[in-house]
Order: structure tokens, then C-alpha cells, then sequence
């Protein structure tokens, strides 16, 4: 887990300048873009957020992330780092 | 400042809000859920990195975010909330680095991301009508297909939308020869408090009592918001030829810049690198004097002219002392020029931010020693590098990062503040401004008033009353009175 941490960690504090890569036709949501998710994320594996229901369709709402992850300049695969955060066990 | 947990664990969105916002805009574009709401509680001011990092919400969350479609969606829901009381924050894309955007108490974020049209490009007279949501870089990449370009362009451009950079009277990197943002918008549609629509119809002059253009432009969301703008755009230059040099020290530099802009010379790019700044830009260069620092100019437009205008330059620093030096610099700038530098610090626990003032040639060299010295003295661990950018026949912009290392929460948070208040005293005290171009916000509320004067800052806050008497419009910022909710972001240990 530690390499996709390491990627959430500096993805959630990168502005998202990626973002301009998710055409205009689809409306940004803020909380869809790749930093937003990461920090999500991060959170999530910190436990300082809980995974209710919202936090888990958040996370899987990956089709921004995904449109800009080839404009990413530092090579970061985000959804699949939220992903792997998402997909483990946060009970307890 | 709440945890992310208890904000979490709080009751929701009330579910009227949000009946009677979705009735303005749609159901599908009324977000009331945790997350949305979490993601519109931030931009990318660094205290805000800094409570996020902990799991701390900056402010508070925003009660839902709204995405109206047309102008007439964004008046609609703000004669309802100036209807109802509900306070209302204008949302961008958050890269603002100063707060502006962080809801302080009962605020919907009224995210216009939906208003991103590119209206029209009236070629013949070299404009671009664009709305206010429109992504900066996707707004430049639209207006170069038909062989323009905006002239516009922050480094933030792919991570900003067109409305952010008039909200916060923002400039680009080449603004010394295409100008800023307010010397750009010739005309614009805004929506005020009551949600009554004004349109600043595009001239290329006028002369009818005050600008009210300018009362929108770097308003920051207070006085109203912006939902389209018409702004002058250039023909894609001809060429674009750099000019890197070094001169012996930045006293000479700065005097090659004055020198330049007073003989009316205007490179699009005008980057001058204190000692600290340079040495990582000069890896490549194996002859590179040690001690000496980095300047990257660009002339741009017609070839003959940009070569002659670089020549001149080149004369005028070759006379202080300057050499040429190879490309490398100013290519690595080129291909980075876009990217944020702060990402691995802020991972890392540093408490990074920074700050860009303005100053006058005569106040610069001993404004810079002053606040280099300010800071190493506050923090002899801290990282200090400046550069000029934005260059005037008066001035220029300071642009500073001051990097404190790790250390325990309460401890940075206290020293950045320090920090800030060394940078922002001093740039008073030498006559300069408090922001270049980075706008107000939250942060430099407190200085507000010593760069009006009590008698400016009295006469902003009464334009705010008489245009927004209900206080809903992004209280609390650009040092106008809060709203007695408002929750304390600054100064929390
Ligand atoms: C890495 C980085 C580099 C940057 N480089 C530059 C630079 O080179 N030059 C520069 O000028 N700035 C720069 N900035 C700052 C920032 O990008 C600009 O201020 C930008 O213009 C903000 O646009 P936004 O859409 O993100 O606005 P937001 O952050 O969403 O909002 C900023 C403020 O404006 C208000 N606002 C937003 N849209 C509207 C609207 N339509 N009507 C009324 N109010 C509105 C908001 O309420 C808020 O107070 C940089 C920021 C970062 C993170
Ligand atoms: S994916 Fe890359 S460019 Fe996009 S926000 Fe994350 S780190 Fe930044």
C-alpha cells in the first residue's frame, strides 16, 4: 500500500493541473477531479474520514481521473491508486 | 477548525436548501453529500493544505455546492439566498492561494463550471466572449485553433477558470507585453447580491464616470459574480525569441529591467532569479558564474521587430555587467512553466507558501535584502528564494516562496503567520503593495487597511454594504466585515 499512498499524498496536495483535460461537454465536479479524489482517499486510509456510502461512490467515480491521468506531468496512475485504497478493508 | 470526522458525523445539507435550489437548477446539480461538500471546503491557499494534511476542514463545509447552467440559473439562486439569508461563495476551480474561496459559516459554494461556453471570437476585432466557468487552458487552446491567443497565461492556466482570473485581478506570464487581466476585459455580464444582472458592454474605451467593470474585476466575489467576459485577444505571434543572461548580482539586474521597460521595451517574459533561485536553473551550465544570477526575457510578435527589441535589451544588460548565456534555462521554464512546485513539500510536512508583492525600482534591492533577512532571522532553517516577474517603467513584482521545515502543527502555523506579517508589513513600509496579482482572500484581510488607508477601506466596505447589504456575498473576504458566524480560519494553533 505504500506506493499508492505516496502517489494520493502528493496528488491531494497538486492544484489539479491535469484538469483541463476532461473536455468542457462534461461538467467538472469538483470532487471527482484527481486531487479531490486523492485527498478522499488519503483520508479514507488515515481514518480520518469514516466509509459510509457517499465517501465509497465517490471513490468510484473515477472517469475524470482517468481522462487526465496522460495529462499527468508526474506520471501518477490515480485512479488506480484510489482504487487500492478503496478496495481494502476499513473496519475497525 | 472541525475535524473531518465531526464534520462528517454532522447533520447534512437540509433538505428544504436543497429542494429549493434544485428547483433553480436542477436536481442532478444540487451536490449535498459529504464528499462534494468536503472538496468545496478548500482552494489551494496553503493554510488550507496545511489543516487538510491534519484532516482538518479549513473553515467549515459548505452547506451544499450549486452548479448553475446560464446566467439566469446564477440569478435565480441569488435572489434566493439574498432572499432567504443564506451566504454565498462564488467557486472557480480553487486554485486561488489566498482563501478566497473557503466558506467560513453557512455558505452554499456556487461552483460555475457549468458556464463554459466559448460564446464568440469576433476576429476583426481581435476579441473573445467566453463564460465564466470555462477552463483557462481549454479557453487559450480554443482561441489558438483560430490562430489567436489570449495573452493570459498564469502559470495556473490549466487549473483556473476565465472568471477566476478576472475575480481575483490575476496575471499572466506574459503580462509585461500583453498586460494583466483588468487591461484585457473590455466587457463583462455579472450578477449582483439581489441577483439583479449588470452588463459591461464591450468598447474599447469609454468615458462615463467610473469603470464598473473594475468594480467586478478583482472584487473576488464580494460585490458580484461574474458569468461571462469578453476580453481582447492577440494574433499568435510570429515568433518568440528568448534572451537568457547572468548578471553579476540582482542589483544589476533589477537596474537592466528598469532600464529596459523605460526605454519602452516590452518582452513578453521578464523573469529575474535571486541567487537561491538560480542555482537549481543552472544545473546545465557548466560555465556559469558562481555568485551570478539567472534572467530569462522573451521578445514576442512580428520576427524583425521581437529581434531588434531583443538586440536593444541585450545592449542595455550587456552595459551592467550581464552575459549571454545558453538556452537551457529558458527552455526547461518553457516546459514547465505550468506545473506547481509545492506538491512534495506539502507531502512532506513543510509549511510552504508564497508571497508576491509589488514594488517600486528605486524600493527593490533593499526590499528583497530586507525580507530575505526578515525571514532567516524568524526561521534561520527556512528556505527563502524570490524572483521578479511582471515588470513596469515603475516596478516590478516580487514573487517569494519561504519554505519552513517540518515541525509540529501549532509551531509552523504560528511561524508562517509571523511570516506573512514580516512580508506583508515590510512591502507597506516600502511603499509597494501587498498582492501583485494573487488576489486578497481570507489571508491578507488583516493588511487590507494599511494598503487602502483606513479611508479606502472605509469607502470599500460601504460599496459592499450599499451593493450587498444582506452580507451575503463571499463574506468576511478582502478584509470586509464577516458575517457573526464566521468560523476562525487563521491564527488557530
Ligand atoms: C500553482 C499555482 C500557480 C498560480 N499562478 C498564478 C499566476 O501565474 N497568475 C495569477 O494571477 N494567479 C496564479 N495563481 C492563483 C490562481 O490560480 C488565480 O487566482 C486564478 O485566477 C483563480 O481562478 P479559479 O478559477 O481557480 O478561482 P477560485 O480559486 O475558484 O476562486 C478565487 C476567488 O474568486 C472568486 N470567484 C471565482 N470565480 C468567480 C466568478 N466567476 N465571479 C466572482 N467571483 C469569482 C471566488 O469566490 C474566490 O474568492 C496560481 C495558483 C496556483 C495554485
Ligand atoms: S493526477 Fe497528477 S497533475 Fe493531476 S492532480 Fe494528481 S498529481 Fe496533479
Amino acid at each position: 500500500m505504500a506506493e499508492p499512498i505516496a502517489a494520493l499524498r502528493f496528488c491531494a496536495w497538486c492544484p489539479n493541473l491535469c484538469r483541463s483535460a476532461w473536455p468542457e461537454s462534461g461538467a467538472q465536479r469538483e470532487a471527482a477531479t484527481p486531487s479531490a479524489l486523492s485527498a478522499l482517499a488519503l483520508m479514507l486510509a488515515e481514518k480520518r474520514v469514516r466509509p459510509d456510502a457517499s465517501v465509497s461512490a465517490a471513490l468510484g467515480d473515477t472517469a475524470m481521473a482517468e481522462a487526465c491521468r496522460p495529462a499527468c506531468p508526474y506520471g501518477y496512475d490515480i485512479p488506480a491508486a484510489v482504487a487500492a485504497v478503496a478496495g481494502a478493508d476499513h473496519a475497525g | 477548525m472541525l475535524p473531518m470526522l465531526a464534520a462528517q458525523a454532522a447533520p447534512g445539507a437540509d433538505q428544504a436548501l436543497v429542494s429549493a435550489l434544485a428547483g433553480m437548477v436542477g436536481a442532478g446539480n444540487v451536490l449535498a453529500d459529504f464528499p462534494d461538500r468536503l472538496a468545496a471546503s478548500r482552494d489551494r491557499a496553503p493554510i488550507a493544505t496545511f489543516a487538510f494534511r491534519d484532516g482538518l476542514v479549513p473553515g467549515v463545509l459548505p452547506r451544499a455546492v450549486v452548479r448553475p447552467g446560464s446566467r439566469e440559473e446564477v440569478a435565480r439562486v441569488l435572489a434566493w439566498a439574498n432572499a432567504n439569508d443564506v451566504p454565498v461563495i462564488p467557486y472557480g476551480a480553487g486554485s486561488g492561494v489566498l482563501g478566497g474561496a473557503i466558506p467560513l459559516g453557512g455558505e452554499i459554494a456556487l461552483d460555475l463550471k457549468r458556464l463554459n461556453r466559448l460564446v464568440a471570437i469576433n476576429a476583426t476585432d481581435g476579441l473573445a466572449t467566453v463564460e465564466a466557468g470555462m477552463n483557462g487552458g481549454r479557453f487559450e487552446a480554443a482561441v489558438e485553433a483560430e490562430g489567436f491567443t489570449c495573452g493570459h497565461l498564469p502559470q495556473s492556466l490549466h487549473m483556473s477558470t476565465v472568471g477566476g482570473w478576472l475575480a481575483c485581478r490575476g496575471a499572466g506570464q506574459n503580462s509585461t507585453r500583453y498586460g494583466k487581466i483588468e487591461d484585457m476585459v473590455v466587457g463583462l455580464c455579472a450578477v449582483l447580491a439581489d441577483g439583479t444582472e449588470v452588463e459591461v458592454r464591450p468598447a474599447a474605451r469609454r468615458s462615463t464616470g467610473p469603470s464598473l467593470r473594475d468594480v467586478f474585476v478583482g472584487c473576488e466575489g464580494t460585490l458580484g459574480v461574474i458569468t461571462e467576459a469578453t476580453l481582447r485577444i492577440w494574433k499568435r505571434p510570429e515568433a518568440e525569441l528568448p534572451l537568457v543572461l547572468s548578471f553579476p548580482d540582482i542589483a544589476a539586474g533589477l537596474e537592466a529591467g528598469r532600464r529596459i521597460l523605460q526605454a519602452e521595451l516590452r518582452p513578453s517574459v521578464f523573469r529575474l532569479y535571486d541567487e537561491t533561485e538560480t542555482v537549481p536553473r543552472v544545473k546545465e551550465l557548466a560555465d556559469f558564474g558562481k555568485g551570478r544570477v539567472l534572467a530569462i526575457l522573451v521578445f514576442s510578435g512580428i520576427e524583425r521587430l521581437a529581434a531588434l527589441e531583443r538586440d536593444l535589451a541585450g545592449e542595455i544588460a550587456a552595459a551592467l555587467g550581464a552575459r549571454a548565456e545558453g538556452d537551457a534555462p529558458y527552455r526547461h521554464w518553457l516546459a514547465h512553466r505550468f506545473e506547481s512546485y509545492s506538491p512534495p513539500w506539502q507531502a512532506s510536512g513543510h509549511f510552504m507558501d508564497t508571497c508576491e508583492v509589488t514594488g517600486a525600482w528605486s524600493a527593490l534591492v533593499e526590499m528583497y535584502s530586507r525580507m530575505r533577512e526578515a525571514i532567516l532571522d524568524l526561521c534561520p532553517a527556512a528556505h527563502f528564494g524570490a524572483h521578479w516577474s511582471h515588470a513596469y517603467p515603475e516596478g516590478a513584482c516580487q514573487y517569494m516562496t519561504v519554505r519552513l521545515p517540518p515541525m509540529p502543527r501549532a509551531e509552523g502555523l504560528a511561524l508562517h503567520a509571523r511570516a506573512w506579517d514580516l512580508l506583508q508589513t515590510l512591502t507597506v513600509v516600502m511603499g509597494g503593495s501587498i498582492a501583485h496579482h494573487h488576489g486578497a482572500g481570507l489571508l491578507r484581510g488583516p493588511w487590507m487597511a494599511a494598503e487602502l488607508g483606513a479611508g479606502g477601506a472605509a469607502m470599500l466596505q460601504r460599496i459592499k454594504d450599499a451593493l450587498d447589504p444582506g452580507n451575503i456575498l463571499n463574506p468576511g473576504k478582502l478584509g470586509l466585515r464577516p458575517r457573526a458566524s464566521a468560523a476562525r480560519v487563521m491564527g488557530e494553533g
